[in-house]
């Protein structure tokens, strides 16, 4: 396991979000997982902000599970919440099939544990949860099993 | 007189209702599927998909029958067509759209969350415009300013979770049941939130924020954490939560909730210009604390409040056919092309 990068933060956490966003190459998949209130969406935002969204618009997908952003340079970035969802088969009503790993997409699942024989072999699995005291730990768990 | 059906399927309620030009409702029928939802503490995108396919065409024949009408008096149909899950606004749209060229009959698309505003004119007189609208439910906490050329425009929004969402996450917590709305309400009633201290997020850049109170509420059950070999330990499981120590946490988790909610209210206010009322609608507006914050904010700033009945603050259709008489008085309609479409930003025109 790598590191624990800790977070101290939402604003911290939000920058880990940006700074990775850099680092994406087209068609990446990303998960993020952690208990509730441990900064999902709010990394998340930091994601979208680093390609280029207004945070404003970036909020919680719990509602309709997925929300498309459209980027400016006419990629799609779409925010993930599979909280709600019973497993994977419900992932085929939300055309999943079509687009996830697509080019010219990149995809941030929150909750992905629910959906977890449905992700892509190369997701980037990120794990965020609450630190000792205050802040939060951000830990890379791409490479081991799920 | 107008007889409008109005359709909604954008969530977890199958619902239809007939609503005439002076918004006296008809019939509005609304088959839930909490049931079916309860197992999973939310809504199934594809279980909800189906029980809608399952549910859409009895619902729309006892809303005609209850009105006591016929297909063919209907004069116009209108859709909650967006935002909400995808497979579901497919079912109604599809249904508004396949009744509306059979009968010949005006399509209308509704905006399913500025339809909550007009449940306040629901069996009762129309609304005074330019007025301020609150939204507050399961997926949206939303102000909008409406003008009386029917154009409606966010003032204000949830930067994060929907207040209605929290509430969610916080029966979760409390282990208090779902939907999360009704059932932290009534726990906070058997409880005292004095002395527990939750605070309520405050944007830098304006809007409501519910996230932190979420965390805020989960430290206050759980005990501080510790980092332990690679893994976060708490000193107590939310299920070893006394059940007082959850009533009160209840109470002071619904106390925080509505003052960020009345916090972010007032601020949209100061921005909003000159308006004749304040509106609200969505689930959340059932909540009676919620009902009497709105009342203190209304009265303080010297407008009226119209607050739809408690029936009308849950998704139904009776709201989505008000909305559509709002449009089709004013001539708009959409066609066969409309759209179902998961989010929608607005300012539309209602």
């Amino acid at each position: 396991m790598t590191a624990d990068v800790h977070l101290d933060t939402a604003e911290a956490t939000e920058d880990a979000g940006v700074a990775l966003a850099a680092r994406l190459a087209d068609g990446a998949v990303v998960t993020v997982d952690g208990p509730l209130g441990a900064g999902k969406t709010t990394f998340a935002r930091g994601v979208g902000m680093g390609l280029g969204l207004d945070p404003v618009h970036i909020a919680s997908p719990s509602f309709t599970i997925v929300v498309e952003h459209r980027l400016e340079n006419g990629r799609v970035f779409r925010h993930i919440d599979a909280w709600r969802l019973g497993g994977s088969e419900d992932l085929e009503p939300l055309g999943w099939h079509e687009w996830i790993g697509a080019p010219g997409t990149i995809t941030l699942i929150e909750w992905s544990s629910r959906i977890a024989d449905a992700l892509p072999q190369d997701a980037q699995r990120l794990l965020l949860d609450y630190a000792e005291g205050s802040g939060r730990v951000l830990v890379d768990a791409s490479g081991e099993m799920p | 007189m107008t007889l409008m059906l109005g359709i909604e399927s954008s969530c977890d309620e199958t619902a239809a209702a007939v609503v005439d030009g002076d918004r006296c409702v008809r019939s509005s029928i609304v088959a839930s599927q909490h049931d079916l939802h309860e197992v999973y503490a939310g809504v199934v995108p594809e279980v909800a998909s189906r029980a809608h396919l399952e549910c859409i065409s009895p619902v729309i024949r006892q809303a005609c029958r209850d009105a006591g009408v016929a297909l063919q008096d209907i004069d116009a149909i209108a859709v909650g067509n967006a935002p909400g899950l995808i497979g579901s606004l497919l079912v109604g749209t599809s249904a508004a759209k396949a009744l509306a060229w059979s009968l010949g009959v005006p399509l209308i698309g509704v905006h399913h969350v500025l339809a909550h505003l007009h449940a306040a004119a629901l069996d009762a007189p129309p609304l005074p415009l330019p007025a301020v609208g609150l939204v507050a439910s399961g997926g949206h906490t939303h102000v909008y300013r409406l003008d009386d050329d029917g154009t409606a425009n966010a003032l204000t929004w949830t930067i994060d979770d929907a207040i209605g969402e929290a509430f969610d996450k916080a029966g979760t917590m409390l282990r208090a049941g779902y939907p999360g709305g009704p059932a932290v309400e009534a726990l906070a009633a058997t409880g005292d939130g004095t002395g527990i201290d939750l605070p309520i997020g405050r944007p830098k850049a304006g809007g409501f924020s519910f996230s932190g109170l979420k965390t805020a509420l989960l430290y206050a059950l759980r005990g501080q954490p510790r980092r332990v070999d690679g893994t976060t330990v708490f000193p107590r499981e939310l299920d070893d939560v006394p059940s007082e120590v959850r009533a009160n946490h209840a109470a002071a988790f619904q106390s925080a909730a509505v003052a960020g909610l009345e916090r972010g209210l007032r601020a949209a206010l100061n921005d909003a210009g000159e308006f004749g009322a304040l509106i609200a609608g969505g689930g959340v507006i059932a909540n009676t604390a919620v009902r009497s914050m709105l009342e203190r904010v209304a009265s303080d700033a010297q407008v009226p409040l119209r607050l739809p009945t408690r029936a009308y603050c849950v998704d139904n259709a009776a709201m989505i056919a008000g909305a559509g008489l709002a449009q089709f008085e004013r001539g708009h309609h959409a066609d066969l092309h409309l759209q179902a479409l998961a989010r929608l930003t607005l300012g539309v025109s209602s």
